[in-house]
Formats: C-alpha cells, structure tokens, sequence
C-alpha cells in the first residue's frame, strides 16, 4: 500500500466514529490528538448515534461474573447453536442484579443481598469500556420503606443527564439520583399511587423517548394503563393502551421496547382472557408514533406461541409461589440478519427477606434462564444457548439487553 | 432522451453519464446549476477512481427508479428480494476495494470531494471494519499518525485498556 496518504480530520472522525469501543480503547494509545478525540464528549455522542443504528448488545448477569453477548453476530441459519459469550472481568465479586439501562450505561446493584457489607449500594457501569462510578447512598429514604415499588435509568435531553427515579413501596416517595450531580434528591410530591390507585406491573421500567415506561393498572379508572416517568420535567404520565381491559389478563399484559434500528417504539403482549373473541394467542402490539393512542397496531405473528406460553414480567411480589416460572419478551432486536423477539424464560424462587431496619422483602432467585429468538418474520423459534452460562445464585433481572457506547460515567 | 454529461477525469479520460446518475453528487450538481458544466467537466479524480464512482451511482440510481416504479402490491416481497440483491452486489464491491486499498482510499476521497454522503458513509464504514480489529501500531501506519506520547504515558494509557488488546 502507498504511503502518505493524506486523510482529511474530518473523515478520519468519521471512521472512527464507526469502530467498535473495544478498538476506540485499544486506539487511545494513537497519539494525543487521538487520545482528546475519544475522550471527547462530543464524539462520543457521534459514536452513539452510530451505535445505534447498528447493533445492540446482550448483557447478562450470573452471580459474580458477568458475561456479554454480541447479538448481530449471531448469524440466524446457525440458530439453534452454542454460544460463546466474552466473560467481562466485573470488579466487584457480588451479586449484581440490573435495575436499568440506557445509552450502554447499566444501573446496577453491587450488595444486593442484605447479608453483604455494601447492601444496596449501586453503580453505574458501562460494559464496553469498564467504566464503574459508585452511587452515593440515598440516605434519604425513611427507614423501613428501603422496598421499591418500581424503578427505573434513563436520559435526559435537556440537561445531559442520566437518571435512576426510585418510588417506594410504603410510603410511595421518589427519588431521583442525578450522574451529572452525583446526588439523590426526594420529589415534593409522592407517586400518584399514593392510595394505591396503580398496580404497577413491571418493576423495571424501559426508557425511550425521554421517559421511563412501566405496565400498570389503574385501580382508579379500572384499566390497564402504561405509567411514564418524563425525565425532563420529573413528572408521571399514563399512555394508553390498545386493547380494551376487559380483554386482558394481568399476567398477559407485558411491555417492552424496540431499538433505533427498528423503530423506537413500544411494543405490548398481551394474553386475552378466554371469553373473548380473538382466542388465547398472545397478541403483539406496537405505538408507532409515541403517545398517540390510534397508532397501536397489531403485528401479526405468521406462527404465533401456542397459547399454553406463558407471557409474565414483572416483579410479581404478590405472588405466593415459592418457585414459579415465567416468559417474557427482553426486547425487539436484530439476531443475526432478521427482526426477532428475545424471549426469556425463567425459572424462580421466591424468599422473604428482612433489610437491615427490619422492612420485609420478597427476593426473587433465578434458578434457570433460558433464551428464545422468535423470529418475527417468519414465526420460527429457536433457542438461544449459551456455552459457560450456569445461572446460579442470581437475583432480580439477570439479562439486560443495550447499545454499546463509550458514554462515561465520569464524563459526558 | 436522456440528458448525457462529459466528465473529464485528471488523466484526460471522458465519462458520459445520464444527467439523472451524476447528479447524485452534489458538487457535480452545483457546477451545472452555475452553468459551469456546458461541455466536459474537469474534475480532480482519476480515470480509475471515477469508473468506481460512477459504478457506485449507477447501482443507486437504478435502485431509486424502481422503487418510484412499483405499486404497492407485492411491495415487500420485492423489496426484500432488492435489499438482497443490493447487498450482494455491494458485497462484491467493497471485496474489490478491500482487495485494492489504493483505490479504496482515492475513492474515499474522490467521495469526500464530489460529495457523495451515502457512498462517503459506506467507504467509511469499510475502512472502520478493517481497521477495527489491528494493532495502534498498524493504525498508525495506515493513518500517518506520529506517536507524540513519551514511552511512559504510551505503557500507563495503554495498561488502563490492557483488555482491549487481547483477542
């Protein structure tokens, strides 16, 4: 190859901006031009903007180790095989279940057994870089309401900011942890459920569109609802959904969201009661344009689940089972070259256990996951096995799926 | 009838092209909105180069008419078989550039130039899947790039990202 050859900076940042982080942090060592440019805010945003439309990653979570899988690279005709997922050397050894994601940074909990010295401590850590920043504690929860009703990670626009909103299960307070301040602060006002008047489904909510979003039943109005949090104005808002709640079953009702690649929307399942007139086959539905109720449409699955698949998410600590198992789609995504719904499979067990102000709480252990792609194209589902995945001794939500991004936890 | 265009290549070699094809870029575009363009049009690319970008635009510009051709019956089906067929034709592209990095770096930026984005962005993308997996040594090579680092900064930057130098 010729030598000298002169590329102008700005397409060099353009190329760059399209390397995958592993190499963006190898290139660091470059020169100090390059060095600042990868450092740089600004870039790093370009880079995610890249990102996103391209591949998406899984993360998961077993016990003390962390694993990570690159969902693209699967190509769909070696389906159903083994994979190898990179074991990502995670500094803390503890149990570290996942509380939200956002832009490739994780919210995650460090000392999620009462039993640990760092009990609920958290950290926001990025995957592809190995960035971890500890989250002060929140020290202004009232003692025993240390049980979460919800909870949710975001972005927010306005102020280039990540937040984790947290509500309460007793006393229904928020509380919103700012990356930018490094602080927590309590909302004036307590969670519209204050009385009680939502059921809130899913107890990790998805951001998209500058909100959080969760599955809820309005005990007010008597429907099922979506609950979100905008992060800009730290406000609720509901949205409706497209079925009307007669139709569905509390267990049915299921929410997730798609990716940049897509569509950046919000997807629902629902499994229909048996009396009424579409069957029992769980229905895929989709808000093409955010918040608009007459823009739900249904996509019509060639092959869909038998209506024995069970169709739950959500943290369920009313239910009185000890061990259960439940279904639920992670997200929409691209496996391999076409659109599939990853669908997991749990298997738990449920126990009570006591924080350290005495506040009981339902615990949750994942006994076996396992990984389904639902091809939403063609109807096929096969499954996703993953070699050196031994699912033991892991907690709420072990599975995470996001972008990779060089966003840090220090800077942005 | 189509209206054709002359383009004059650096080494004095003459393209005619559909005015419809060209004026994807829009430099080129510009130059006959400004009545520059009356007979050949000089550009500052080679005879070897231009051929890539106008096999590029070509490909693009048959794309566009049949989209604007179909109905909407069947439209799926047919688009999926296009994205098929476009892919394994820019497969086969980007196997020839990468087989000859001199003429993927003219064409980078005889893109840059005559402003074609969509080709920019693709030759971009090609040389980031090269590049993605080599050493900073070679980078450097590849790019010019003088290492203004001392010895030490280099071990300490380097040892922080010590896991993405292993495979």
């Amino acid at each position: 190859m010729r030598n000298n050859i002169h590329i102008p900076w700005e397409i060099t940042v353009d190329i760059f901006s399209k390397l995958p982080v592993k190499s963006l942090c190898r290139f660091k060592c470059l020169s100090k031009l390059f060095l600042s440019l990868i450092n740089n805010p600004q870039f790093m945003k370009t880079h995610l903007s890249q990102s996103q439309t391209k591949s998406q990653k899984l993360l998961h979570i077993l016990g003390p180790k962390f694993y990570s899988l690159d969902l693209e690279s699967i190509p769909s005709s070696a389906l159903p095989h083994k994979f190898v997922a990179l074991n990502i050397d995670f500094p803390v050894r503890t149990c570290i279940p996942m509380y939200g994601s956002c832009n490739g940074l994780l919210f995650l909990s460090i000392g999620h057994s009462p039993d640990d010295e760092s009990y609920g401590m958290c950290c926001v850590y990025n995957p592809s870089t190995r960035e971890l920043k500890s989250v002060p504690e929140c020290n202004l929860v009232a003692a025993g309401d240390e049980c979460l009703l919800f909870q949710g990670f975001g972005y927010d626009d306005s102020t280039d900011d990540y937040k984790y909103v947290m509500i309460t299960y007793f006393r229904r307070e928020i509380f919103v942890y700012s990356l930018r301040t490094n602080n927590w602060k309590m909302l004036p006002d307590k969670f519209i459920g204050y009385k009680r008047p939502y059921f809130v489904l899913s107890k990790f909510g998805d951001f998209l569109n500058g909100s959080i979003h969760w599955a809820a039943f309005s005990l007010h109005i008597l429907e099922y609802v979506i609950v979100a949090f905008e992060l800009v104005d730290e406000r609720f808002k509901i949205l409706p959904i497209p079925v009307p709640t007669s139709h569905v079953t509390a267990k049915g009702y299921v929410l997730f969201t798609g990716n940049e690649v897509l569509g950046a929307c919000i997807f629902t399942v629902f499994r229909l009661n048996d009396t009424d007139n579409f069957g029992r086959q769980p229905q895929l539905w989709v808000m093409k344009e955010y918040g608009v109720k007459e823009s739900w449409s249904r996509i019509f699955l060639p092959n869909p689940p038998p209506p024995s698949t069970k169709l739950y998410r959500s943290s369920q600590p009313y239910l009185s089972t000890r061990s259960f198992e439940y279904e639920y789609p992670l997200c929409l995504c691209r496996i391999g070259d076409s659109d599939s719904i990853l669908m997991v499979s749990h298997l738990k067990e449920s126990m009570d256990r006591y924080t350290k102000h005495g506040a009981k709480c339902r615990h949750v252990k994942v006994v076996s996951v396992e990984l389904l792609a639902c091809n939403i194209t063609d109807g096929t589902c096969q499954k996703l096995e993953i070699v050196a995945y031994k699912p033991t001794n892991i907690w709420w939500k072990p599975l995470e799926v996001c972008v990779e991004s060089l966003v840090s936890p220090f800077k942005f | 009838m189509a209206i054709m265009y002359a383009l004059k290549s650096s080494d004095n070699e003459i393209f005619e092209v559909e005015q419809k094809v060209i004026e994807q870029s829009e430099t080129i575009k510009k130059m006959i909105e400004d009545g520059a363009a009356t007979g050949e049009i000089p550009l500052q690319v080679s005879s070897k180069t231009l051929a890539k970008v106008l096999e590029w635009c070509k490909q693009r510009q048959h794309k566009t008419v049949e989209n604007e051709n179909d109905d909407n019956k069947g439209k799926r089906k047919k688009e999926r078989d296009e994205d098929d067929d476009i892919k394994e034709w820019e497969n086969k592209f980007s196997d020839e550039l990468k087989a000859d990095k001199d003429v993927l770096f003219d064409l980078l930026l005889a893109s840059n130039y005559l402003d074609l984005p969509a080709l920019l962005s693709f030759l971009c993308q090609l040389v980031a899947d090269m590049v993605a997996g080599k050493m900073p040594e070679e980078i450097r090579r590849m790019f010019n790039i003088e290492n203004d680092f001392t010895p030490e900064e280099e071990k300490a930057i380097t040892a922080e990202h010590g896991w993405a130098f292993q495979p």
